[in-house]
C-alpha cells in the first residue's frame, strides 16, 4: 500500500519535484526562522503576565517594568527581522519555482507540434500559465507557510498555555478548533459558489460581447428594448449569485469573530472564577487573551491551507498533463544536416494526408526542379496549404514521401529543414515588437543593409521609411496598426531575409494591389541565388508568369501545365481566368 | 483573450466630481444604507464595549482588591502623614493608618519629609455586595475583634463598605472564602452573560450588515450596467463605426464590476474605521489620558510608516502587474504565432527572450515582497510595542496607585484593535482608486450623445404610403471625405430598384439612409413624401427591413434569431415564413425552429444563415425592404432556394437591392449604377446593356461567375 501511495506522490511531483528540491535548503531555513519567530511570540505574553502579577503582589518595581519593556523590545526586533527573512525564504522560493514552471510550460508550448495546437485553444493554454500556475504557487508559498505556522504556533502556544492552566486551555481551545473546522467545511462550498459567480459573469460577458458585435442588427431592427431585457436577465443572474455567495461567505468574518470572542468569554467567565478561587491570576488572563488572538489566525489558515492544497493539486495535475506531452513531429536520432549548398529540389511521391478521417491530400505526386518556380491554385479546401505544411514538417504525411534534394524530409534535422524553407503564411502574424524584430526573427546578427534589401524586395521599404521610428516602429496592439497589405509585405521580407533555397508564398499577396503584386514577384524572380519558388494563390495574375502551375481540387492534382497550356485545356483554370479578367476590368474603371 | 492581453494597470487618483457622480447611483438605496449605518454603529459600539466589560469584571469581581493605599506602621510616621494628608484620603483600620498613595506622596513632597510605608492590597466589599452576603455574618468577624475587617462609614469609602487586608483572606476557611466570593462569582456570571449576548447580537448584526451591503452594492452595479447598456444601444451608428465592440464590452462587464467592491465595501468600511478610531480614542481618553497619548504617538508612527510605504508598495505592485501583463501577452502571442516560431526555428531564441521577462517579473514580485517584508512586520511590531508601552506606563501608574488592573487590561484589549483601521483605510483607498479609473471610462461612454430617436420636428403624423425619394443627397462619415455626392432618384410604392457598382462606390451607404442609420450632410431622403429626418427611428426601422450582407446570427434558437429577442415570439408566424421561403432545412434540424444556433451561426451553412436573415426581415412584415446581397460563396443547394426566397420577400414591397447576382437584377424594374458616390448610369437591364458602359462589364462578370459554379 505504502509503495503505491508514494509512487502516486512521486507521480504528481514528477515534473515539479526536481525544481522544488533545488530550494529545499531555503524552505528549511525559512521554516526554522518561522519557528524561532513563533516561539518568540509565545514568550511575550508570559512577560506581560509576569509584570501584571508582579504588580499585584508588590514585587514589581520601576526597574522590573523597564526590564520587561526592554525584553519585549528585543523580542520585537528579532521577530521583525525574522519575519522578513521567512517571507523571503518561503514565499520567495515559491516565486522562483513558479518562474521555472512557467518557463517549462512556455518551452513545452513552443516544442509541441501543430496537431497539439490545432486542438488546444489559446485561452485554455493561457489558463494553465495563469490560474493553474497561481494555484500551485499558492500551495507552495501560502499553503506550506500556513501548515508550518499552524503546527509550530499551535504547539508552542499550547505548551505555554498549558503551563498556566490546563482546564482553561482546553476549554478556550474548543471554539478555536471550531474555526478550523468551519473554514475547512465551508471553503469548498464557498469555492463552488464563487465559481457560480464567475460562470454568471462569463455568461453576461458572452451576452454583452454578442450584443455589442451585433449592435447594428439590433438597431436596424429596432430591437433595443428586447435586447435590454436579455441583459437585465443576465445582470440579475449575476447579482443573484453574488448575493448567494455572500450569504455563505459573509458568515465567515462574523463567525470567526464570534468564535474568537467565545474563547475570550470562556476566559472571562471560567478564568475569572478561577482567579476568585486563587488558582489563576490576572496576568494569566491577559496572557491567555493574547494567546487566543495568536491561535485564531493559524486555525482559520489551517482550513484555508487544506483548500489551497486541494486546488493546487488539481491544477498541478493539469500542468503535468501538458508537460507529459511529447511533440509528434520528432527528429530522427541520426538526422542529417541540410547542407548550405543544397539544390532546392522538391518532390512529392504519392503523398496522402488524412486528418480525423478526412482525406486532405490524395495520392499527390509532383516534382519541382532546383530553381524552378511553380504556382499552385485551387478552390478553398483543396489542400494547397497542406502541401506547405508537409514540406516544413508541421505534419508528416499519412502515406508517401516528401523529398528535398532526393532525401525524405524526415531524415533532416528539423531546424535545418525549417531554416532552408522560407514560408510566407496565409494568415499574417506579427508580434507586438518592432518592425526590425518582426523582420529579423532569428537572433543571428543581420546587417542593416540586408534588412533594407529584403524590405525593398517585398516593396515595403518606402512605407517603413515614412514611420517616425522607421524600423524601430512597434506594431500591433500597443503600436502602429498596419494595413493587411503592409502586414503581408512585412512577412514576405521576413521570409526573404532568411535567403531560403526554397521560398513558398502561401496566398501571401491577397491584400496587395495588382501592380505591387507584380512588382514583388518580379523582385523575387530577380534574386540572384534563384531559389526554388512555390507560389500559392487564387489570383491568376500572380501565377501566369510561373514556370509551371498545379491545379488542386479536393486533395487531388487535377491539371498541370504552364499558363498557356492550361488555358488551352478550357478547364477549371480557364474559367477562373476569364472571370478574373472581367473583374479586373470593372475594378479598373 | 482580450482580458489576458490587456492587463493594464487601472488606477486613478481621487476625484470629487467622479465620486459625486458615483454616489448619485447610491441614492435610491438610501434606506438600506441607513440601515447599514445603524448596524455599523452597533458593531462599533460592540467593539468598544467588550474591553470595557472585561475591565469592569476584573475591577469589580475578579479582583476587587485595591492597591491605592499604603499602610504606615509607626505612630511617629502617622503623625507626619496626618499633617499632610486630608481626612478624606486616609482611614484607620485595626489601629494602623492607611493613606491614599498619590495624596501622601504629594503631601510629603510638598512638606519635604518622608515616612516609611508598607504596600498593601485591600479587599473591598462594596455596600451592595455586603447586603447580598448578609451583613450580620461579616459583622461577626468584626465583633470578634478579628483584625482584618473594617466597616464604614469612613470618608474614603461609601457608607456600608467593608474593607479588609487582602493578605488576610487566606485566614478564612475555604468554605468561608467561597461564601465571601460567591457574590463576585455571580457578578462575573452576569457580566459574562452580557458579553455573550453582545457577541451573539454582534454576530447577527455583522452578518446582516454584510448581506445588506452586498445587496446594495449589487443593485447599484445592476442599475449602472443596465443604464450603460441602454445608453450604448442608443448611440449613433457613427459611434459604433469608430469604436471597437470589444471596448464597449469591457465597459459593460469588467469596468462596472470594478465598482462593486467600492459600493459594497470600501465606502462603508472607511466610515466604519473612522468611527472605530474616534470611538476608541474617546473612550480611552476618558479612562486614562496619559496612556492614550502614548498610543496616539505610536499611531502617528503607524500612519507615517503607512504613508511612506504605501506609495512605494503600490508602485512596486503596479510594476509587477505590468510585468505579468507583459508575460501573459508574450505567451499568448507566441501560442497564437507558434506556427511562425516553428517555421523559422526560433524556439530557442523565444525561450531566451521569455527567460528575461520571466525573471523580470520574479524580481518585481520579490521587490513587492521585500517592501511588504519590511512594512508589515514593522506595523505589527508597532502594535506589540504599543502593548509593551501600555504595560510599562500602565504598570508605573498602578505602582503609583493611579490605575486599576481592569483599566490596564481594557487598554491592552484596545491596543489590539486600535491600529487596524489605519491599515484597512489604506487598503480601501486602493479599491477606491481602481474604481475611479473604471468610473472615468464608464462616464466617458455615458457622456457620448445618444442618437435622436424621436426628432423634435416630428409632428405625430407618420406617412401612410411608402415610396422613397432621394433629393440631392450628400453624405460623409468623416469630415471632408464625401461618400455620396448628390444622389437623387425615386422608387414608387411597391416598386424596386437595384444598385450596382464596384466595391466602395457608396451603394450600401445609400440604403442606410432610408432607415436613418446616418444623417445626411445635405439634401433630403423622403419616405412617403416625409423627410426621414423628422420621423421617429422606431417607426422607420420597424417599417424598413434591412437584410445585411454579412448575416449576424446570435447564439440562441432559430426562432429567437428570426423574432430577434421578442419577448413572446410568434412561433406560428415564424413557421409560416419558414415554409413560405422554402427553408426545408429547418424541419430537418433537431427541434426545428428551436434548434440551437451557436455563436455566429457556425453550425449552419452560409446559405442557411442567409435564409434566416430573410425570415428575420419578413417577421415584422415591413413595408420597405432593403437587401444587401451576400457576395460570399453559397453552396449550390441553397442557391436555388435563396433566389426563390428573394423573389418572395420582394413581392409587393418597395425595395432597394444592392445586387451582386444577375438573376436578381433581371427582376428589378430599374437599375442604378453607382460609382465614386454618384449615379452614373440608370435604366432597365436591356437599356443598360445596349449602352455598353460599366453595367455591361459587370453583367459579363456575373455571367462568368455563375458559369463557374
Amino acid at each position: 500500500m505504502a509503495t503505491t501511495e508514494s509512487k502516486q506522490k512521486v507521480g504528481a511531483l514528477r515534473h515539479i519535484g526536481p525544481i522544488i528540491r533545488k530550494y529545499w535548503a531555503r524552505y528549511l531555513a525559512g521554516i526554522l526562522i518561522l519557528a524561532a519567530v513563533d516561539i518568540s511570540q509565545t514568550v511575550i505574553p508570559g512577560i506581560a503576565a509576569r509584570v501584571i502579577d508582579g504588580l499585584s503582589s508588590f514585587t514589581a518595581t520601576k526597574h522590573t517594568l523597564l526590564l520587561a519593556l526592554l525584553q519585549i523590545g528585543a523580542l520585537i526586533t528579532g521577530i521583525t527581522v525574522g519575519r522578513y527573512f521567512w517571507r523571503y525564504l518561503i514565499w520567495g522560493s515559491a516565486r522562483y519555482i513558479e518562474q521555472e514552471v512557467r518557463a517549462d510550460l512556455f518551452s513545452k508550448y513552443l516544442d509541441l507540434s501543430a496537431d497539439f495546437h490545432d486542438v488546444h485553444k489559446t485561452g485554455d493554454l493561457m489558463a494553465l500559465v495563469t490560474n493553474d500556475l497561481e494555484a500551485v504557487r499558492q500551495s507552495l508559498g501560502d499553503g506550506l507557510l500556513m501548515i508550518a505556522d499552524f503546527f509550530i504556533m499551535t504547539t508552542f502556544t499550547l505548551v505555554a498555555m498549558l503551563r498556566f492552566n490546563r482546564s482553561l486551555t482546553l476549554l478556550a481551545l474548543i471554539p478555536l478548533a471550531l474555526i478550523a473546522l468551519f473554514v475547512m467545511r465551508v471553503g469548498p462550498l464557498v469555492f463552488k459558489l464563487f465559481k457560480n459567480v464567475q460562470d454568471a459573469f462569463a455568461s453576461l460577458t458572452d451576452y454583452v460581447e454578442e450584443a455589442m458585435t451585433g449592435m447594428r442588427v439590433i438597431k436596424v431592427f429596432a430591437r433595443e428594448k428586447d435586447v435590454t431585457r436579455g441583459l437585465r436577465d443576465k445582470a440579475a443572474g449575476l447579482q443573484r449569485r453574488n448575493i448567494l455567495l455572500i450569504r455563505l461567505w459573509g458568515l465567515t468574518g462574523p463567525l470567526i469573530d464570534l468564535l474568537g470572542s467565545v474563547s475570550v468569554l470562556v476566559l472571562l467567565w471560567y478564568g475569572g472564577v478561577l482567579v476568585t478561587r486563587g488558582s489563576f491570576t490576572i496576568g494569566g488572563l491577559v496572557a491567555f487573551n493574547t494567546y487566543i488572538g495568536m491561535l485564531a489566525w493559524p486555525m482559520a489558515a489551517l482550513g484555508q491551507a487544506i483548500n489551497l492544497f486541494q486546488r493546487g493539486q488539481a491544477s498541478l495535475a493539469r500542468i503535468n498533463d501538458i508537460l507529459d506531452q511529447k511533440p509528434t513531429i520528432q527528429e530522427l536520432p541520426d538526422a542529417c544536416a541540410l547542407r548550405e549548398d543544397m539544390r532546392g529540389e522538391v518532390a512529392f511521391e504519392h503523398v496522402t494526408f488524412e486528418r480525423e478521417g478526412h482525406r486532405i491530400l490524395d495520392d499527390v505526386s509532383f516534382h519541382i526542379a532546383p530553381g524552378e518556380r511553380v504556382g499552385i491554385i485551387g478552390p478553398v479546401g483543396s489542400g494547397k496549404t497542406t502541401i506547405v505544411s508537409l514540406l516544413t514538417r508541421a505534419y508528416d504525411p499519412s502515406a508517401g514521401r516528401v523529398l528535398i534534394d532526393g532525401v525524405d524530409v524526415r531524415r533532416y534535422k528539423l531546424a535545418d529543414l525549417r531554416r532552408a524553407v522560407g514560408v510566407v503564411t496565409q494568415d499574417v502574424f506579427l508580434f507586438s515588437d518592432s518592425l526590425e524584430e518582426n523582420i529579423n526573427l532569428t537572433d543571428l546578427p543581420v546587417g542593416e543593409e540586408e534588412i533594407h534589401e529584403a524590405t525593398r524586395q517585398s516593396d515595403i521599404y518606402a512605407n517603413i521609411s515614412e514611420f517616425q521610428e522607421e524600423f524601430g516602429t512597434i506594431v500591433g496592439e500597443r503600436g502602429v496598426t498596419l494595413s493587411g497589405g503592409e502586414k503581408q509585405r512585412v512577412t514576405i521580407a521576413r521570409a526573404l531575409l532568411k535567403k531560403p533555397r526554397i521560398l513558398v508564398l502561401d496566398d501571401a499577396l491577397s491584400a496587395v494591389d495588382a501592380d505591387t503584386e507584380k512588382h514583388i514577384l518580379d523582385n523575387i524572380a530577380g534574386v540572384p541565388s534563384r531559389p526554388t519558388g512555390i507560389v500559392i494563390s487564387n489570383r491568376i495574375s500572380a501565377l501566369r508568369q510561373m514556370d509551371r502551375i498545379l491545379v488542386l481540387d479536393a486533395g487531388r492534382l487535377v491539371e498541370e501545365g504552364t499558363h498557356s497550356t492550361l488555358l488551352r485545356k478550357h478547364g477549371w483554370y480557364w474559367r477562373v481566368y476569364r472571370r478574373q479578367l472581367v473583374e479586373q476590368k470593372v475594378e479598373g474603371e | 483573450m482580450a482580458g489576458i492581453n490587456n492587463e493594464e494597470v487601472q488606477e486613478r487618483s481621487f476625484d470629487a466630481t467622479l465620486m459625486a457622480r458615483l454616489l448619485r447611483f447610491a441614492r435610491p438605496y438610501w434606506a438600506l444604507l441607513l440601515v447599514s449605518f445603524v448596524l455599523i454603529c452597533l458593531l462599533t459600539a460592540k467593539t468598544i464595549a467588550l474591553p470595557l466589560i472585561v475591565g469592569r469584571a476584573i475591577d469589580d469581581y475578579i479582583d476587587p482588591t485595591t492597591t491605592r493605599f499604603v499602610r504606615v506602621d509607626t505612630p511617629e510616621d502617622a503623625a507626619k502623614a496626618n499633617a499632610v494628608v486630608a481626612g478624606t484620603y486616609r482611614f484607620m483600620l485595626n489601629g494602623a493608618w492607611y493613606y491614599d498613595k498619590i495624596e501622601l506622596a504629594r503631601g510629603l513632597h510638598l512638606a519635604g519629609t518622608s515616612v516609611r510605608t508598607t504596600e498593601v492590597s485591600l479587599y473591598v466589599v462594596a455596600p451592595v455586595k455586603a447586603r447580598q452576603l448578609g451583613i450580620s455574618h461579616l459583622d461577626l468577624y468584626a465583633d470578634a475583634a478579628r483584625p482584618f475587617v473594617f466597616r464604614g462609614p469612613q470618608p474614603v469609602f461609601a457608607p456600608g463598605t467593608y474593607v479588609m487586608d487582602a493578605a488576610s483572606l487566606s485566614r478564612f476557611t475555604p468554605s468561608e472564602r467561597a461564601w465571601l466570593r460567591s457574590v463576585d462569582v455571580a457578578g462575573i456570571r452576569s457580566l459574562s452573560l452580557l458579553f455573550l449576548a453582545i457577541i451573539l447580537v454582534a454576530f447577527a448584526v455583522g452578518y446582516i450588515n454584510r448581506v445588506v451591503l452586498e445587496v446594495v452594492g449589487q443593485r447599484i452595479v445592476y442599475d449602472i450596467r443596465v443604464k450603460l447598456f441602454q445608453h450604448v444601444e442608443r448611440l449613433p451608428f457613427n459611434f459604433l463605426d469608430r469604436t471597437p465592440s470589444g471596448r464597449l464590452t469591457t465597459r459593460v462587464t469588467n469596468d462596472i464590476e470594478a465598482l462593486a467592491d467600492m459600493y459594497s465595501q470600501a465606502l462603508i468600511n472607511i466610515v466604519r474605521d473612522g468611527f472605530l478610531l474616534v470611538g476608541v480614542s474617546v473612550v480611552m481618553f476618558n479612562l486614562n489620558s496619559f496612556l492614550t497619548w502614548v498610543l496616539m504617538a505610536v499611531l502617528a508612527g503607524d500612519i507615517l510608516l503607512t504613508a511612506i510605504f504605501r506609495v512605494s508598495i503600490r508602485n512596486a505592485h503596479r510594476r509587477a502587474r505590468t510585468c505579468l501583463g507583459r508575460i501573459n501577452s508574450f505567451i499568448a502571442e507566441r501560442i497564437q504565432g507558434v506556427r511562425i516560431v516553428q517555421l523559422f526555428a526560433i524556439e530557442d531564441k523565444e525561450k531566451k527572450s521569455f527567460q528575461r521577462i520571466n525573471q523580470e517579473y520574479t524580481a518585481a514580485r520579490l521587490r513587492v515582497m521585500l517592501l511588504n517584508g519590511i512594512f508589515r512586520p514593522l506595523v505589527s511590531a508597532l502594535a506589540t510595542l504599543a502593548t509593551a508601552l501600555v504595560l510599562y506606563y500602565g504598570g508605573a501608574n498602578i505602582l503609583a496607585g493611579a490605575l486599576s488592573f481592569g483599566t490596564l487590561v481594557t487598554f491592552m484589549f484596545y491596543v489590539q484593535i486600535f491600529f487596524q483601521p489605519v491599515q484597512e483605510v489604506a487598503e480601501q483607498f486602493d479599491t477606491l482608486q481602481s474604481a475611479m479609473a473604471s468610473a472615468e471610462k464608464i462616464f466617458r461612454i455615458m457622456d457620448e450623445p445618444e442618437e435622436v430617436y424621436t426628432p423634435s420636428a416630428f409632428d405625430g403624423k407618420v406617412p401612410e404610403s411608402f415610396d422613397i425619394e432621394f433629393q440631392g443627397v450628400y453624405l460623409s462619415y468623416n469630415q471632408g471625405q464625401e461618400i455620396l455626392k448628390g444622389i437623387s432618384f425615386r422608387v414608387e410604392q411597391g416598386g424596386s430598384i437595384a444598385l450596382v457598382g464596384p466595391t466602395g462606390a457608396g451603394k450600401t451607404s445609400i440604403t442606410g439612409l432610408v432607415p436613418r442609420l446616418y444623417n445626411v450632410d445635405s439634401g433630403r431622403v423622403l419616405l412617403g413624401g416625409v423627410d426621414v429626418a423628422t420621423l421617429p427611428a422606431e417607426f422607420l426601422r420597424r417599417n424598413v427591413a434591412f437584410v445585411m450582407q454579412d448575416v449576424f446570427i446570435f447564439s440562441g434558437s432559430i426562432l429567437e434569431n428570426i423574432a430577434l429577442f421578442e419577448e413572446h415570439p410568434d412561433e406560428g408566424r415564424a413557421q409560416e415564413i419558414v415554409d413560405y421561403l422554402g427553408m426545408d432545412f429547418v424541419g430537418r434540424l433537431d427541434g426545428g425552429l428551436h434548434y440551437h444556433l451557436y455563436e455566429r451561426g457556425n453550425n449552419l451553412s452560409a446559405g442557411q444563415r442567409q435564409l434566416i436573415s430573410f425570415a428575420r426581415a419578413l417577421y415584422f412584415d415591413p413595408k420597405v425592404l432593403i437587401l444587401d446581397e451576400a457576395t460570399s460563396n453559397i453552396d449550390t443547394e441553397s442557391e436555388a432556394v435563396i433566389q426563390g426566397a428573394i423573389r418572395k420577400i420582394l413581392a409587393g414591397r418597395t425595395s432597394m437591392i444592392v445586387a451582386h447576382r444577375l438573376s436578381t437584377i433581371r427582376t428589378v424594374e430599374r437599375i442604378l449604377v453607382v460609382q465614386h458616390g454618384r449615379i452614373i448610369e440608370s435604366g432597365t437591364h436591356d437599356e443598360l446593356l445596349a449602352k455598353g458602359g460599366i453595367y455591361k462589364n459587370l453583367y459579363e462578370l456575373q455571367s462568368l461567375s455563375e458559369g463557374q459554379a
